[in-house]
């Protein structure tokens, strides 16, 4: 039975992996293409040989996904499918681990089966294991450590060595992790304390450490630099200004005052990590981190999961319950310290509990009610598998398109059908030059050689970022309609940058557009007439009334 | 007698938001329910625009009128319903915009009591048909196409929870304590009800 949950999992993981989502979200190029930089050249974009943090946009990533990355281009090359593969692995993997973590703690096989199934068939899983997100490898690192962790409880001394390697790696692999597992742990370590601290154990537990501390030593090193708590700083609900908390009144007192406010919001923001209207519901302010008419969890799952709360209280204390109040209680704490309402990635862990709430009020109808149980079960998992298909595969791609930047890799190939012409891309969000140098496989050496912006020596300390970029030929900057129209180009943008009126006024003569699933116009490529713009701008300089469609203009006259 | 006069002000806090907030700004009780089909373009114009990628017959089954239109809406009552941050927090974080539900309903730190007594009540049997009534309350409230200002009928039963919570707290030999910050701060949430 593991075996299809796995094969479910793949399949739902795997599937068209290249062109689903469609597009390619920044996020997602710049963690690729550091990859094939480090791949090609041992440095990063900004030319940092091996760094512990990955600066990108100025966010320095967590590093993990970026190096396991490396042999992965080494062996199968850079594209959008390799480039989310990891994550697609981690999520069977993790699929795979929850069904043993639950099997090792309980031994109810049938328990087991049902929270692996359901993670299988979260939509939330899904989206997260479909898409380059660290989150979700660190998920996958924290169930294989605590997995580890309750072997080596139960006797087999030699996989507190794993534990701590999966936790470590799980700690360095996404940031929101470095709250989650350390309080984890010592919660769990507190429980466990006459096994670990036991003489004969001692050895094993300096061992873990030690392995714990290697793994964990470059990002030490960098831990008093900016760029390591610059992240949780800018998202930190400690970032927002008095007045813009939630219930701010006119001025401060005892009763109104900033710690006051911030605790209120946090425990607002982390009480609807357990609301199921966010829990359930399709949301469309989390556009990008859910599939159009599905929640995180699926709607039938919700009377499974009240029962399953339900048993869960009333059972007596035992290991899975202490993990799973110990989940719940923990996981939305990161995310609860953000300001962002229902983070969907930084509280990523919260799926696991989740899973397993639902699947012990599955069990205990399953129990009940037998044969018609195994029937109702099927068919639910039958709906489920109907409605992901069409949410995932067809309405993600076709409603949610421009989320996933949908259509730089086919400007990439417009660009070069143009090979001897100089392109201008309008860097309308700032970060569009990695799509570019992703889509393009650019030279990273030449990159780096073009566009030095950063002193190695300053690499961990934040400063504002170049919005012009070089990319061979291709130079990404916003354009300037005084200045860029007067030289020999194409220039590209979006259709809110660039559209026909434009190209009236400045005399451009349309090369490409790109399309997008719903026909609506998304980029348009332009190429510049200075020539004929000089003429133009000759004959009208003492027109008072300057004509705006310069082509019309320009043709009438003799 | 600290004790029980920190109890009854407290509970006196607590309760006293919810009317508060019908009294300054009374809501617009709808009556429509969610298989009248009211905007008959815009139904249409869901589904059309939900079949208009694909219109194989998988997704005939799960995109009909009845999937569509009342089902959805059953599920997004039911949902904002259950979603304890519309009657602790004044329903925020709200999920969009289009959230209709903001009135301020019990003060943020009734959710200790609130809580307490939730977990109290699965305990014992008694509160069995407390459990009844407020599922079937909300099943029914559900019906409401738009049921804002309707859910005031979960207005006894959330406050049973509460003040039991609020009881077992001050059992304890200082969860009077408690009471006392919980009613200090429920003084001023009251102070943050809109008009």
């Amino acid at each position: 039975m593991i075996i299809l949950v796995i094969l479910i999992s793949v399949l739902l993981r795997f599937v068209n992996l290249g062109s689903t989502p469609s597009g390619l979200s920044v996020d997602e190029a710049a963690i690729g293409y550091n990859a094939y930089s480090i791949l090609e050249t041992g440095k990063d974009e900004y030319g940092q040989s091996f760094p512990v943090l990955i600066k990108s946009f100025g966010d320095y990533k967590a590093p993990v996904y970026t190096y396991l990355l490396v042999p992965v281009y080494k062996l199968w090359g850079m594209n959008v499918f390799t480039t989310r593969s990891i994550s697609a692995a981690a999520g069977v993997i993790t699929v795979l681990f929850l069904y043993l973590l639950i099997k090792l703690l309980t031994g109810n096989q049938r328990l087991a089966l049902l929270s692996s199934l359901l993670l299988a068939l979260s939509p939330w899983h899904i989206m997260m294991s479909r898409s380059t997100i660290e989150s979700n490898l660190a998920l996958m690192f924290m169930l294989v450590g605590l997995w580890a962790f309750y072997k080596y409880i139960k006797g087999a001394k030699v996989f507190l060595l794993a534990a701590a390697a999966a936790t470590a790696l799980a700690i360095t692999t996404y940031h929101s992790e470095r709250l989650v597992l350390p309080l984890l742990f010592l919660v769990l370590g507190w429980q466990y304390r006459k096994t670990i601290f036991r003489r004969d154990h001692l050895g094993w537990l300096a061992g873990s450490l030690i392995i714990g501390l290697i793994i964990m030593t470059p990002t030490l090193q960098v831990l008093g630099t900016p760029a390591f708590s610059g992240r949780a700083k800018s998202v930190s609900l400690l970032s927002l200004r008095t007045e813009n908390l939630w219930g701010y009144l006119w001025s401060q007192n005892l009763l109104n005052n900033r710690p006051l406010l911030l605790a209120r919001q946090t425990t607002a923001l982390y009480s609807a990590y357990f609301s199921p209207k966010f829990l359930f519901g399709p949301d469309n302010s989390r556009m990008r981190h859910l599939y159009p008419d599905l929640g995180p969890l699926l709607i039938w799952q919700l009377p499974f999961l009240l029962a399953g709360a339900v048993i869960l209280i009333k059972s007596k204390k035992d290991r899975l319950k202490q993990l799973v109040i110990l989940l719940l209680v923990i996981s939305p704490l990161p995310a609860a310290l953000s300001d962002e309402p229902f983070g969907m990635i930084r509280v990523l862990p919260l799926v696991v509990p989740m899973s397993i709430l639902i699947a012990l009020g599955l069990n205990a109808f399953l129990k009940r009610s037998q044969l018609l149980g195994v029937l109702v079960l099927l068919a639910l998992v039958i709906l489920s598998l109907g409605r992901i298909y069409l949410s995932v595969f067809k309405l993600n791609d076709y409603y949610r398109y421009q989320d996933w930047d949908y259509g730089v890799d086919q400007i990439v190939k417009e660009i070069n059908k143009l090979p001897d012409k100089i392109v201008q891309v309008d860097g309308w969000r700032g970060e569009t030059y990695i799509q570019l140098l992703f889509f393009t496989q650019f030279d990273p050496v030449k990159y780096q050689a073009d566009n030095q912006d950063t002193d190695p020596a300053e690499y961990y300390h934040p400063k504002s970022i170049s919005q012009v970029k070089q990319i061979g030929r291709i130079i990404v900057k916003t354009i300037n309609w005084n200045r860029d129209v007067v030289d020999d180009r194409v220039i590209v943008g979006s259709f809110n940058v660039l559209n026909d009126d434009l190209i009236k006024r400045y005399c451009l003569t349309e090369v490409f557009r790109i399309i997008a699933p719903d026909n609506k116009k998304l980029y348009i490529g332009a190429r510049t007439n200075p020539q004929v713009l000089a003429k133009f701008n000759q004959l009208t300089q003492d027109t008072k009334d300057r004509s705006q469609d310069c082509w019309a203009y320009v043709q009438k006259w003799p | 007698m600290i004790k029980k006069t920190v109890l009854w002000l407290t509970i006196l806090v607590i309760l006293a938001r919810w009317p508060l907030s019908w009294a300054f700004n009374p809501p617009k009780l709808e009556t429509g329910l969610i298989w009248q089909m009211g905007d008959a373009q815009e139904e249409n114009r869901l589904r059309i625009e939900k079949l208009g990628l694909d219109t194989s017959r998988v997704k005939r089954v799960f995109y009909n009128k009845v999937s569509t239109v009342v089902f959805d809406r059953f599920t997004k009552n039911v949902l904002a319903l259950l979603n304890i941050n519309s009657y602790f927090f004044d329903n925020f974080p709200s999920a969009s915009v289009s959230d209709a539900d903001t009135r301020a309903k019990f003060p943020y730190p009734a959710i200790i009591g609130f809580l307490v007594g939730v977990y109290l009540s699965i305990q014992q049997e008694r509160y069995l048909k407390l459990w009844l009534l407020a599922g079937v309350s909300i099943a029914l409230l559900s019906l409401f196409k738009q049921a804002d200002g309707w859910n005031v009928v979960l207005y006894p039963i959330l406050g049973v929870f509460t003040l039991d919570g609020l009881k077992a707290i001050n059992k304890y030999t200082f969860g009077w304590l408690l009471l006392l910050v919980i009613a200090s701060l429920g003084l001023t949430e009251i102070g943050r009800i809109h008009p």
